[in-house]
């Protein structure tokens, strides 16, 4: 492979790459199409109701719930050990950072309140098989 | 690089404390060492002590926490080592093939559990023992510009570079040298690119994806 072709290959992908992340016109992976910034954490907002997902040692439960927008999520764990709830992708957590909720221990809560529709991936980063998703509705 | 990964094995087994996760260590070795000299066999290869196996299952211990995954990824890197291979060389990082097409093949992410925890405030001497497979692949196999390049990328993207995950991806999966180039400028465009390929949100492990298509782009007979 000569020097041509691959920084053909690298121009392509860089293309790609500020397409998907920074010219917000490409198609939906994961989210809402809108800034990060109009989903806010919780208590910032109006709050319609409360849904609740528990993270036991098989996983999150429900792991996937749909909701309405102002919906305020708590994660509690009930794992038994220290967990975390962060966006996807693991382990950059660049698809959503609002998302990014950090580490809680066993019989703590985080929260965050969904003021945007869209599609948010999560996932427990310090064990990645542990996936959830929460679709905000209008 | 056995004791390096062997060392941060047994920092995750301490931190975790169940003895089960030894039982998955010695499967996964098992898988990887038996299948590569009973494949490696019926290509006709004489008996070699198999140290990459080796390498791969503590690789896929450290990653993976169900025995049936443990098996069919070792399994599965095996047969990429031995088959999936052009001009006596192969084509894919045998762990990273492993872990990705058994994640499709199970619909099951993988755990990254070993290397997930080590955050370096909570962890300092377990994030150091973290970071010393960078001295085997950075200094020794010389695949550094590998890693900054992949690095100064994701740092670009505002990924954190101090991700135990992120870390442990750069300083052992990505830099495997038989399936990444030695030139330094090829080097640097085989890092920006996994890099780049790894941003794109659409896959479960989009880590493992990129670093698969990778190989691909930059394989060299």
């Amino acid at each position: 492979m000569n020097t041509k072709t691959i920084l053909g290959i690298v121009a392509v992908l860089a293309v790609v790459a500020v397409v998907v992340f920074v010219g917000k016109s490409g198609k939906n992976l994961y989210q809402s199409p809108t800034q990060p910034k109009s989903s806010t954490p919780a208590g910032s907002t109006t709050v319609q109701t409360t849904e609740s997902v528990t993270l036991t040692s098989s996983g999150f439960e429900p792991q996937s719930l749909t909701v309405k927008v102002g919906t305020k999520m708590v994660w509690t764990n009930q794992s038994g050990t220290v967990a975390a709830v962060n966006s996807a992708s693991h382990p950059t957590h660049l698809v959503y950072p609002l998302l990014n909720l950090g580490n809680f221990g066993n019989g703590e809560t985080l929260a965050l309140v969904f003021d945007q529709p869209g599609t948010y991936k999560y996932h427990n980063h310090l064990n990645a098989s542990q996936t959830g998703v929460v679709v905000v509705e209008k | 690089m056995v004791a390096a990964l062997s060392a941060i094995w047994l920092t995750g087994w301490f931190h975790v404390g169940e003895k089960g996760l030894l039982f998955l260590l010695i499967l996964s070795l098992v898988t990887t060492i038996s299948s590569d000299l009973l494949l490696a066999r019926l290509r006709g290869k004489p008996f070699f002590f198999p140290s990459a196996a080796i390498v791969s299952g503590i690789i896929i211990a450290l990653l993976v926490l169900s025995w049936y995954q443990i098996f069919l990824i070792g399994l599965l890197a095996m047969l990429a080592k031995n088959f999936l291979r052009v001009s006596e060389r192969h084509i894919f990082n045998p762990a990273g093939f492993g872990l990705l097409v058994s994640g499709i093949i199970l619909k099951q992410n993988i755990s990254w559990w070993g290397v997930s925890w080590q955050q370096s405030a909570g962890h300092p001497l377990a994030f150091i023992i973290l970071l010393i497979p960078f001295l085997v692949s950075g200094l020794r196999m010389r695949r550094y510009f590998i890693q900054l390049a992949f690095l100064l990328i994701l740092i670009v993207f505002k990924a954190s570079p101090l991700d135990p995950t992120l870390l442990f991806f750069v300083a052992v999966m990505l830099p495997e040298p038989m399936t990444t180039p030695v030139k330094p400028a090829t080097q640097l465009a085989f890092g920006v690119t996994v890099a780049l390929l790894s941003l794109i949100p659409y896959f479960s492990d989009p880590l493992l994806f990129a670093l698969l298509a990778g190989n691909v782009l930059f394989f060299r007979r």
